[in-house]
């Protein structure tokens, strides 16, 4: 059932992607609307599909968080992204961001629905997962990672708009200005950098729990560590350097790649504690 | 003069930003190269990835164990000093803002600031003032008013604590690395334990030795739980007495995720594991004389049983998992699986030996005739296991948790909270009232921008209507 519900998103948000490519390519504002509006649809199921599957999990006997495999975390981490592009949307008065951020969702959904590597058994937890920090750890790492994902979006944008200023302006319209994009950007840094924070010390405080060390430098840790490290170095030339703009688009690139080896390189590449996710 | 200028120098290193993000990149870079090298592997495992050159080259730069190498933990070290000098340099800063100042700027400081806008009132009288009072409250909030001759001040302050972010993350991060140094003074360790057995020392991780502890940790019982079909397991427990100079001070159940915590040293349910040495329950089908059915009973190994509705009691006294017979015809298991169990079964009747005799698993009929009036079989044998307890003493940890909350706290206000300062500052001369306002905000300075306008339109509004 909670697949069908998934399956339906995943096509959900490419029609979206696709209707976002033509509302920015025609610079339709009612296309715009409609894209909106079927993005809230879209999530709406998204969300179902995630309760859904969350409930099966107790009708198995299993009860526990949709959060613990591959499958369930690249669905949880486009849920995280999608509410927090929404959220963007409204605050900031802007579809345009869409054209990036839509991609990145729909092909993280679909991977997960198709690809052979994923599996979207819904398996029982071993002991050490049998915890309510998995919730607020894996909760907080995704907001952070989404808000990254968002940072990076802009920064794109932005580093387009820049190059694409000198020959034609009038497709910079749709998108917010670049003092926009550049607040955005940090904005989302800030707290993609609070809530890894926030993840990282959840992880610690339930790994002190499960197995007496809030430390052991496996490689997801590590490298979480390392993408707080670059993030911090990036905030730091921001707030005390003053760095803006281009540079700053640039950094947040450079961070999201991080981020994206701390989610799946570490995973595909290196063993270690979470080996499991 | 020499030495003052090169101590300077030092001193601006140090604090440099330039230093800090040198630093930061040094130790991802080191992190990356720490995750592809697998830490602390054999050598051979060194060789068979990076070949013979690699393998030298790791063990000179001490790769095999990077984060614990001196080299890393000198990096660390000089990051900590780099924000110990930075914290240091930059706190009396905060601490006069932090204290507020009662001098209030003149309208040349005013003028000088990011945001400033001048009206000319010409008509300005106390309701006036009132108006203007009430515009800076709804937009910024209440101000506080000075006067000085002809001038008045307004000002309003919103924030001021929030400068006390720099100081938290900062303070956090040195409070989480002092925490981490404060805990190599603990340790780390295994214990096992089987069903009833106690002990008062660990064996530490590094096999460095044991740690004897002041007390002694007794596990009074195991349990395992496999999830259906696929075997795995769901949840295991072991019930653990802390007993200190015999007397018993706390029982606790203790299961993945949920530790026993005695003077600061934590047991966690680390794994559990099956007997080696022969112990755990037996159970038995016992066949009376002219009875239709037999009957069910099981023993543990090394204690006994009353057959219900007799006066005979049968001992198990040892039990072996793949029975043989040494060249002195001495039993021993020639392994620990259960190839050939075999039980040394004892009755007495009221006290007095009925018989005694091995039996089989596997040959039930093996020694049939020996059992006395009785025909017993093996029905099933349940090994005992054994709990196994990661034990660990971090007297840092108190430090690094404060260390966490204090960086979540001060990252909070660094990036959602900023310091706002706006002056309305009101001179009257012959041709009416000049009417400066000001503000600046540490922070965030595009909401504030866009409120001080708000603020700069309606005393605009106020003064067509004065």
């Amino acid at each position: 059932m909670s697949s069908t519900f998934l399956g339906i998103t995943t096509i959900g948000y490419l029609l979206c992607m696709t209707l976002c490519f033509c509302c920015v390519f025609f610079k339709s504002k009612k296309l715009g609307r409609i894209v909106t509006a079927l993005v809230v649809i879209v999530a709406v199921v998204h969300t179902a599909g995630l309760g859904l599957r969350w409930w099966e999990s107790y009708q198995m006997g299993h009860g526990r968080v949709p959060l613990t495999n591959l499958y369930e975390a690249l669905i949880g981490l486009s849920w995280t992204t999608v509410l927090l592009y929404l959220y963007i949307e409204l605050r900031y008065k802007t579809r345009a961001l869409g054209v990036l951020l839509l991609p990145i969702i729909s092909v993280s959904m679909a991977y997960a629905s198709l690809s052979p590597t994923v599996s979207s058994t819904i398996d029982p937890l071993i002991p050490a997962l049998q915890s309510n920090w998995l919730t607020y750890h894996v909760i907080t790492c995704f907001i952070g990672y989404s808000a990254f994902a968002v940072s990076c979006c802009t920064a794109f944008v932005y580093l387009f708009k820049v190059r694409g200023k000198a020959a034609h302006d009038e497709n910079g319209a749709l998108f917010p200005s670049l003092d926009r994009l550049d607040e955005i950007t940090y904005r989302m840094t800030a707290i993609g950098f609070l809530m890894l924070s926030l993840g990282i010390i959840t992880g610690a405080v339930w790994a002190n729990y499960a197995w007496g060390s809030y430390w052991s430098w496996d490689p997801k840790e590590t490298w979480s560590l390392i993408t707080w490290f670059v993030y911090a170095a990036v905030l730091h030339a921001r707030i005390t350097r003053g760095w803006r703009g281009r540079r700053m688009a640039i950094l947040s690139i450079i961070g999201f790649a991080c981020v994206l080896f701390t989610f799946l390189g570490v995973n595909y590449l290196l063993s270690g504690l979470h080996s499991y996710a | 003069m020499a030495t003052k200028n090169f101590s300077t120098l030092v001193w601006r290193f140090l604090i440099s930003l330039r230093l800090t993000l040198f630093l930061l990149l040094i130790l991802a870079a080191a992190c990356i190269i720490g995750t592809i090298v697998p830490q602390k592997a054999p050598q051979a495992e060194y060789i068979g990835i990076f070949g013979e050159a690699g393998l030298r080259i790791i063990e000179a730069c001490l790769l095999y164990d990077l984060f614990g190498s001196w080299w890393f933990q000198a990096t660390m070290a000089f990051f900590a000093l780099n924000l110990i000098c930075c914290t240091l340099h930059r706190t009396p800063r905060i601490w006069r803002v932090l204290r507020g100042s009662s001098v209030q700027p003149n309208s040349s400081t005013l003028a000088g600031m990011s945001c400033c806008q001048t009206v000319r009132f010409e008509n300005f009288d106390n309701a006036c003032e009132q108006h203007i009072t009430r515009e800076l409250s709804s937009v910024f909030g209440s101000p506080s008013i000075q006067r000085q001759g002809e001038a008045t001040t307004l000002f309003v302050e919103k924030g001021r604590w929030s400068r006390l972010g720099f100081w938290l993350t900062h303070t956090a991060v040195l409070l989480i690395m002092a925490g981490s140094v404060l805990g190599h003074l603990g340790f780390k360790g295994f214990m096992q334990l089987y069903e009833g057995d106690q002990a008062d020392a660990i064996v530490l991780s590094d096999r460095s030795g044991t740690q004897p502890l002041d007390f002694t940790v007794r596990c009074n019982s195991f349990e395992v739980s496999f999830y259906e079909n696929t075997g795995r397991p769901q949840a295991y427990l072991s019930s653990l007495t802390v007993i200190e100079k015999g007397s018993e001070i706390l029982t606790k159940e203790i299961r993945v995720n949920d530790p026993l915590i005695y003077k600061g040293i934590y047991f966690y349910q680390s794994t559990y594991g099956t007997d080696s040495k022969g112990r755990g329950t037996v159970h038995f089908s016992i066949m009376s004389p002219n009875a239709t059915e037999s009957q069910r009973v099981h023993v543990k190994v090394g204690s006994s049983v009353m057959l219900p509705g007799t006066q005979d009691e049968f001992f198990v006294d040892s039990f072996i998992a793949d029975f043989a017979l040494d060249e002195h015809n001495h039993p021993f298991s020639r392994s620990q699986n259960l190839n050939n169990p075999a039980v040394l079964l004892r009755a007495q009747r009221d006290g007095e030996p009925l018989f005694t005799s091995w039996l089989f698993a596997r040959h039930q009929d093996f020694h049939g005739d020996q059992t006395g009036p009785y025909q017993i079989r093996i029905t099933n044998f349940e090994p005992s296991y054994f709990t196994g307890l990661q034990v660990a003493k971090d007297p840092g940890v108190g430090f690094v948790w404060a260390g966490c909350a204090f960086l979540l706290i001060g990252m909070y206000i660094a990036f959602f909270c900023s310091h706002r300062r706006v002056w309305v500052h009101c001179e009257q001369n012959q041709d009416g009232c000049l009417v400066t306002v000001a503000g600046e905000a540490n922070k965030h300075k595009i909401p504030f921008k866009k409120d001080f306008s708000i603020l700069c339109e309606r005393l605009a509004k106020l003064k067509e209507t004065a």
